[in-house]
């Protein structure tokens, strides 16, 4: 039997879909019996959420007033404290897991496997390297191990099918305090989560300015899609930072995916290959992004914004 | 939080300053301490070992559409719409 145990990921009131894909990886490590842990203050509906997922077998909660602003400072001990015994530590490779596990790792004296795309067996993984340019399998040479899965490349465990057994847990882990949570800025939106969305729409330098950029608002809002952006738009300011796909920003797989005046350098393509279908609008034909669009429409997008939102707007009504 | 700290920062956060030539010269005669592992008192031991490199599996190149009204077509014969 090997225990993995998987940290969840949420806002206080509801389970990432993340935590739900990295539970699905966790399921593919042979003889796997996971268990989820929970940082929450009042998380008992938390809890029951993760329950449901299919292939969890326990949930430990760690309810305490001081995780209604979860710090990675204060949830690596009590985390290592509750992985004593297991062979895997999971997370999302989101910002959280990315904050979290390597602190875990270090207080275990152990590996980090990081963007787990694919389990061979226990311990053994295939990872992107080289901006996703090429795939690495690795091996690490004893457990217990951490690592971080890239959620793009797994579906999300099933909800709803059994409930799994919720323990409260009270690690006994001094937690430091060097940390301390100051305030916290959430930027306001009507539109879905660009990490989890089914359907996203992201402009690039093409737009040519902020005001342009608006276009891509209104194509996402009659798609009831996210808005995502290429590094080049949010370096020229045309939207804000956690807007930005790709390498450095974030790492989707959404069902449709279009590109408006993206040219699709590496680093952008590298985070979105795993998008079911790229629709890409751009006047530049020999434009890398035409290379892994799945549709292409070569032309001027202020031409074409316009009557792509009109015919949109006919057939979705 | 207290100091001290290890901090990442955001792509974004500001501007690097460009190293100028002077600088670059003056480098040269700025000395170069080399250390090992022993002398920081870390004992390295590879945990994780690359079993092998592969290219990462291409996207088929798609169809090319020739104006809106046949990108929206395309979509819906996808059932994406």
């Amino acid at each position: 039997m090997t225990n993995v145990l998987v940290v969840a990921e949420h806002d206080g009131r509801t389970v990432s879909s993340a935590t739900a894909r990295t539970v699905r990886c966790a399921a593919a490590i042979p003889n796997a019996e996971i268990a989820v842990v929970a940082f929450a203050a009042n998380g008992a509906a938390l809890a029951d959420q993760i329950a449901t997922l299919e292939g969890v077998r326990r949930v430990l909660l760690v309810d305490n007033a001081l995780h209604a602003h979860p710090l990675a400072a204060l949830m690596a001990p009590q985390l290592a404290e509750i992985a004593t015994g297991c062979s895997h530590v999971l997370a999302p490779a989101t910002t959280f897991g990315k904050d979290l596990l390597p602190q875990v790792a270090a207080l275990l004296g152990t590996v980090q496997v990081s963007d787990i795309m694919a389990i061979e067996t226990a311990t053994r993984f295939r990872r992107p390297i080289y901006a996703g340019n090429a795939v690495a399998t690795v091996e690490v040479a004893a457990l217990p191990l951490v690592g971080t899965v890239r959620i793009a490349s797994f579906q999300p465990a099933a909800a709803g099918a059994s409930h799994a057994p919720v323990e409260h847990v009270t690690p006994t882990a001094s937690l430091p305090t060097h940390t301390r949570f100051v305030s916290q800025t959430v930027a306001a939106g009507d539109r879905p989560d660009l990490q989890s969305a089914r359907r996203v729409v992201s402009g690039g330098r093409g737009l040519g300015s902020a005001e342009n950029f608006k276009r891509i608002d209104e194509l996402a809002a009659l798609l009831g899609a996210a808005v995502g952006a290429s590094r080049a738009a949010v370096d020229s300011g045309f939207a804000p930072n956690e807007l930005q796909v790709g390498q450095t920003g974030k790492i989707i797989a959404p069902e449709l995916y279009i590109a408006v005046g993206i040219s699709g350098a590496i680093q952008h393509l590298t985070g979105i290959k795993d998008a079911r279908t790229i629709v890409a609008i751009n006047k530049d034909a020999e434009a890398p992004i035409f290379e892994v669009a799945d549709i292409g429409l070569v032309g001027d997008l202020f031409a074409i914004l316009p009557e792509l939102n009109e015919r949109l707007a006919e057939v979705l009504r | 939080m207290d100091l001290p700290a290890v901090v990442t920062t955001d792509l974004r956060l500001n501007q690097p300053r460009y190293v100028k030539l002077p600088d670059i010269l003056k480098a040269k005669s700025k000395p170069l301490v080399a250390l090992t592992p022993a002398e920081l008192g870390v004992a390295l031991k590879p945990m994780l070992r690359v079993v092998k490199v592969e290219p990462p599996p291409q996207r088929q190149k798609g169809v090319m559409v020739k104006d809106a009204a046949e990108l929206v077509a395309a979509l819906k014969t996808k059932g994406l719409l």
